[in-house]
C-alpha cells in the first residue's frame, strides 16, 4: 500500500470516526450483546442462548449495514460536494488510489467497530455461559461437543504445575536488571574447567565503590545446569569470578540441585573497569559426572539504568503486551481465524494459556505479599491488573474445544466471518457505484447544480 | 524559451445533461506560458478566467482544441508532480487543522516524513500561519484559509503555480506580503499563471497580461508594451483595462443592435453614466 492510499484512508477514517454519530453508534454496538444477554427466551438454556445470538446479531448487522452504506455512499460524494476533490485531483494521485483509499478507510472504521463488537460478544458469551451453568446445570451438556479436537487437552491439564517455574524474583529481575547471554551448550567433563568472558557490562558508578546489599542492585550469574547422571540430583562445583587482570579470583563453591535456575551473587569488584568479567567453572564432583550448562539460561544479571524508569518501562511493557495479546487473540479469532473453527479454538486456548500464565504470576505475587510485610510498588501496580485479567480471560479447562465456553464463543463468532464478508461486499459495492458515478466524470471542475 | 503550457484554439462549451449547450466559456483561445514568466489573466466576472485555469489542470476538458502542460496532457500524473493549484475558493477538509492539512497533501505527494515536516515548517513560517496552525480549518477566516490554500499549493515546491485570485479576501498587509512572495518565487524561476481582479497585482508582478472578455482575448501582450501609450499617467493599467472593456462592449452592443434591429425595431439601451460608475466601483473592490 503506498503513502497516498494510506493518507486518503486515514483522512477518511478521521472524517467519519471522530464524529458524535460514530461514537454513539460504537457505544450502542458494544452494549447490544450485553443487553441481549439479559433476554430470557423460552425459559430453557437453549432458548436463552438462541435469543442472545439472534438478537445481538440482528441488531449488530443492522448497525453495520447502516454505517457501511452511509460511509461508502457519502465518502466520495462529500468530496465532490465540498469540492475538496478539485484540489485532490490536481495532485499526482490516480483515481483508483482515491477509491482504494476510501475503501481502506472504511475497512479501518469497520475493524474498530468489529473489534468492539467482538469484545462485547465474547464477554457477554462468557457471562451468559456462567449464568447458564448456574441456572441449568443439567441442560448444559447440549452445548458441549465431545469431539476431541486436541489431544493436547489432556497433557495440558496433567503434568507439572507451572507454579514453581516462574518465581516472583524472576519477575522482579526482569524489571530492574539487564542481562547478558551466551549461546550454545557447555559440557564440562569431570575434573574439567570452562571459561566464559562477558564484555560490556556497564555498572552504575557508585556500585563499584560501595556495593549495595540490596538484592536487585547486585550482579548475579543466573544459570541452570544438568548432569549426566540420572540419579544425582546435584553436582559439586567451584566457581571463579574475576576480572582478567586480577590475580586472585573470587571463589564460590556450589552443590546445588540440577535443572533449576540458580543465582550466584558476584561481587561488583570482579568486573573490570572496561566492563569485562571472567567466569570459570571447575567440575570437582567426586562421582565422575559431566555437567551441562544450556547457554540460553546462562546469563549475567546486573543493574542498569534508573530503577524507576525500568519499573515504568516494565509496567508499560506488561500492559501493552497483555492488552495486545488479549485483543489480538480475540480480534484475530474474529477476523482472520474464523475461517476455520479449529484455528479460532486454538487462539481461544492461547488466550486461556494467557490466563494460566497470569494466574502463576498472580499467585506468586500473592505469596510474596503474604510472606513480606512490605509490599513493593510493582506488586501494588500489577496485582489489580493481573486480578482483572484473570477474571476476564477464560480458564484453560473451560476454553478447550469440547467445553461449554469454547462452544459458546465459537458459535456466535463463527457467524462473524459472514458478517465481515458481507461488510466488505456491502461497503465496497455502493462505494464503487458512487465512485463510478462521480469519478467517471472526466471533468471534476463542473460544480454541482 | 521553453513553453510549459500551450493552448491551441481551445473552446469550452458547457453543456447540460442532454448535451445542449448552456454557456460558451472560452472561444478559440490560443496562448502559451513560457518557463519563468508570470502571466496575469484579467477580465470581468464570468469572462472565463477560472475555466481557462481549470482546463490547464485537466479539471475540465476542452470541447475543441489542444492543451499541453509540460509537454503532456493536462491531468497527466507526471505533469501534476510539478504543479501547484490554488482554486478560487478554499476547498479544504474542515475537520483537519492547518498543519494536518499540509501534512495530508504532503503525503499525497509521497514526501518522506522528515522532508515533509521541514517543508511544512518552512511554509508555515513563510505564510505566517504559525499562530493558528493547530486550529481546525473549518474555523478559519477567509484570509487565513487563503493562506493555507496557498501553502497547500506550494507543498511540493512546484515549478508551475496556477493561482485563481490568490489575494481574494486578504487584508492590505496580506496582499503586500503575497506580492513579495510572488516576486520571490519569480526570482527563483517559478512560472505562474495568476487570475486576479486586482490590477495593482498585475502591474507589479506580471510579465505579460491577457484580458479576457466573454471567453476571448481582447488584449494579450507584455505589460510594458500594452501600457506604452499611457506611460505618463497614473493608474494606467486601470485606464487601459476600462478602455479596452468598454470599447469591446460598445462594439458588441452595436453588432447586437444591428442584428436585433433586423428582427425588431426596438432601440437598444446605451451604457449610461450610472452603469459605468457601478462597474468602476466593482473593479475597485479591495
Ligand atoms: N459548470 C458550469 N456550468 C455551466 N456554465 C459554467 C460552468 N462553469 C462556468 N460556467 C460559465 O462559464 C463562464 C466563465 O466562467 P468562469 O468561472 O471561468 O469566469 P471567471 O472569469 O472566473 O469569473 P470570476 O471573475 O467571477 O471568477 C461563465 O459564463 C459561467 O457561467
Ligand atoms: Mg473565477
Amino acid at each position: 500500500m503506498n503513502r497516498r492510499i494510506t493518507a486518503v484512508s486515514l483522512n477518511t477514517f478521521r472524517d467519519y470516526f471522530f464524529t458524535p454519530a460514530a461514537i454513539i453508534l460504537l457505544i450502542i454496538l458494544s452494549l447490544t450483546p450485553f443487553l441481549c444477554s439479559n433476554l430470557l427466551g423460552d425459559g430453557t438454556a437453549e432458548g436463552k442462548f438462541r435469543v442472545f445470538v439472534t438478537y445481538s446479531f440482528i441488531i449488530g448487522s443492522i448497525i453495520f449495514t447502516a454505517i457501511n452504506i452511509a460511509i461508502s455512499c457519502s465518502s466520495i460524494s462529500n468530496e465532490w460536494k465540498k469540492k475538496t476533490l478539485l484540489i485532490l485531483d490536481v495532485k499526482p494521485i490516480k483515481r483508483w488510489e482515491i477509491i482504494a483509499g476510501k475503501w481502506v478507510g472504511m475497512l479501518l472504521i469497520n475493524i474498530v467497530f468489529i473489534t468492539f463488537f467482538v469484545l462485547a460478544i465474547s464477554f457477554s458469551s462468557l457471562l451468559i455461559s456462567r449464568q447458564l451453568i448456574e441456572n441449568f446445570p443439567e441442560d448444559i451438556n447440549i452445548f458441549t461437543t465431545e469431539t476431541e479436537l486436541f489431544p493436547l487437552a489432556e497433557s495440558a491439564n496433567s503434568g507439572q504445575t507451572a507454579q514453581d517455574k516462574v518465581k516472583p524474583s524472576d519477575f522482579m529481575s526482569f524489571l530492574s536488571q539487564s542481562s547478558k547471554n551466551i549461546r550454545g551448550m557447555y559440557v564440562i567433563p569431570a575434573g574439567g574447567r570452562m571459561d566464559w568472558t562477558f564484555k560490556g557490562i556497564r555498572l552504575p558508578a557508585d556500585l563499584q565503590t560501595n556495593p549495595s546489599t540490596d538484592n536487585f542492585d547486585n550482579v548475579y550469574l543466573s544459570y541452570r545446569f544438568q548432569t549426566s547422571s540420572p540419579d544425582r540430583q546435584s553436582a559439586l562445583g567451584y566457581w571463579l569470578a574475576g576480572n582478567p587482570s586480577l590475580l586472585a579470583p573470587f571463589e564460590m563453591q556450589t552443590d546445588l540441585a540440577k535443572d533449576q535456575v540458580h543465582r550466584l551473587p558476584i561481587p561488583a569488584q570482579a568486573i573490570s573497569s572496561e566492563g569485562e568479567l571472567n567466569i570459570t567453572y571447575l567440575n570437582i564432583d567426586p562421582s565422575n559426572i559431566s555437567v551441562l550448562f544450556p547457554g540460553s539460561d546462562f546469563k549475567i544479571l546486573y543493574p542498569q539504568g534508573n530503577y524507576w524508569i525500568n519499573l515504568l518501562k516494565g509496567t508499560v511493557n506488561i500492559l501493552i503486551l497483555s492488552t495486545f495479546i488479549f485483543s489480538v487473540g480475540l480480534c484475530f479469532s474474529c477476523i482472520v481465524s474464523h475461517l476455520t473453527a479449529i484455528l479460532s479454538t486454538s487462539i481461544l486456548i492461547f488466550t486461556s494459556y494467557m490466563y494460566e500464565f497470569i494466574q502463576i504470576i498472580r499467585i506468586s505475587i500473592l505469596q510474596e505479599m503474604q510472606a513480606q510485610q512490605e509490599i513493593g510498588l510493582i506488586q501494588r501496580i500489577s496485582y489489580p491488573l493481573l486480578n482483572f485479567l484473570s477474571s476476564i480471560l477464560p480458564p484453560l479447562n473451560e476454553a478447550l474445544p469440547h467445553s461449554y465456553i469454547g462452544t459458546f464463543i465459537l458459535m456466535p463468532s463463527s457467524y462473524l466471518i459472514f458478517l465481515f464478508i458481507r461488510i466488505i461486499i456491502l461497503g465496497a459495492l455502493p462505494l464503487l457505484i458512487v465512485a463510478v458515478i462521480y469519478l467517471s466524470h472526466r471533468e471534476l471542475g463542473i460544480p454541482n447544480e | 524559451m521553453e513553453e510549459l503550457v500551450k493552448l491551441q484554439g481551445v473552446t469550452k462549451t458547457f453543456k447540460d445533461f442532454w448535451g445542449k449547450p448552456k454557456a460558451v466559456a472560452i472561444k478559440n483561445l490560443s496562448f502559451s506560458v513560457e518557463r519563468g514568466e508570470i502571466l496575469g489573466l484579467l477580465g470581468p466576472n464570468g469572462s472565463g478566467k477560472s475555466t481557462t485555469l481549470k482546463l490547464m489542470l485537466g479539471l475540465l476538458y476542452p470541447t475543441r482544441g489542444r492543451i499541453s502542460v509540460f509537454g503532456k496532457h493536462p491531468g497527466d500524473n507526471i505533469a501534476k508532480q510539478f504543479i501547484g493549484y490554488l482554486p478560487e475558493e478554499d476547498y479544504l477538509y474542515s475537520y483537519l487543522n492547518g498543519r494536518e492539512t499540509l501534512d495530508f497533501y504532503g503525503k499525497i505527494f509521497s514526501l518522506p516524513s522528515k522532508a515533509r515536516r521541514e517543508r511544512i515548517d518552512f511554509l508555515i513560517d513563510l505564510l505566517g500561519i504559525k499562530a493558528y496552525q493547530r486550529r481546525s480549518v473549518g474555523e478559519y477566516s477567509k484570509g487565513m484559509a487563503r493562506r493555507i490554500g496557498l501553502a497547500q499549493a506550494l507543498i511540493n515546491d512546484p515549478e508551475l503555480l496556477i493561482l485563481d485570485e490568490p489575494t481574494n479576501g486578504m487584508d492590505p498587509i496580506g496582499i503586500k506580503e503575497m506580492k513579495d512572495l510572488f516576486l520571490d518565487l519569480k526570482s527563483k524561476g517559478k512560472t505562474m499563471v495568476i487570475s486576479t481582479h486586482l490590477l495593482s497585482d498585475i502591474e507589479t508582478i506580471c510579465d505579460r497580461v491577457g484580458i479576457l472578455y466573454q471567453g476571448e482575448f481582447i488584449a494579450m501582450d507584455r505589460v510594458d508594451k500594452l501600457l506604452l501609450p499611457y506611460h505618463n499617467e497614473s493608474h494606467c493599467l486601470e485606464k487601459f483595462f476600462l478602455d479596452k472593456v468598454y470599447a469591446e462592449r460598445e462594439k458588441r452592443e452595436e453588432k447586437r443592435k444591428t442584428e436585433f434591429s433586423k428582427e425588431k425595431a426596438v432601440p437598444a439601451k446605451k451604457p449610461d453614466e450610472v452603469d459605468q460608475e457601478v462597474i468602476r466601483k466593482l473593479l475597485h473592490k479591495e
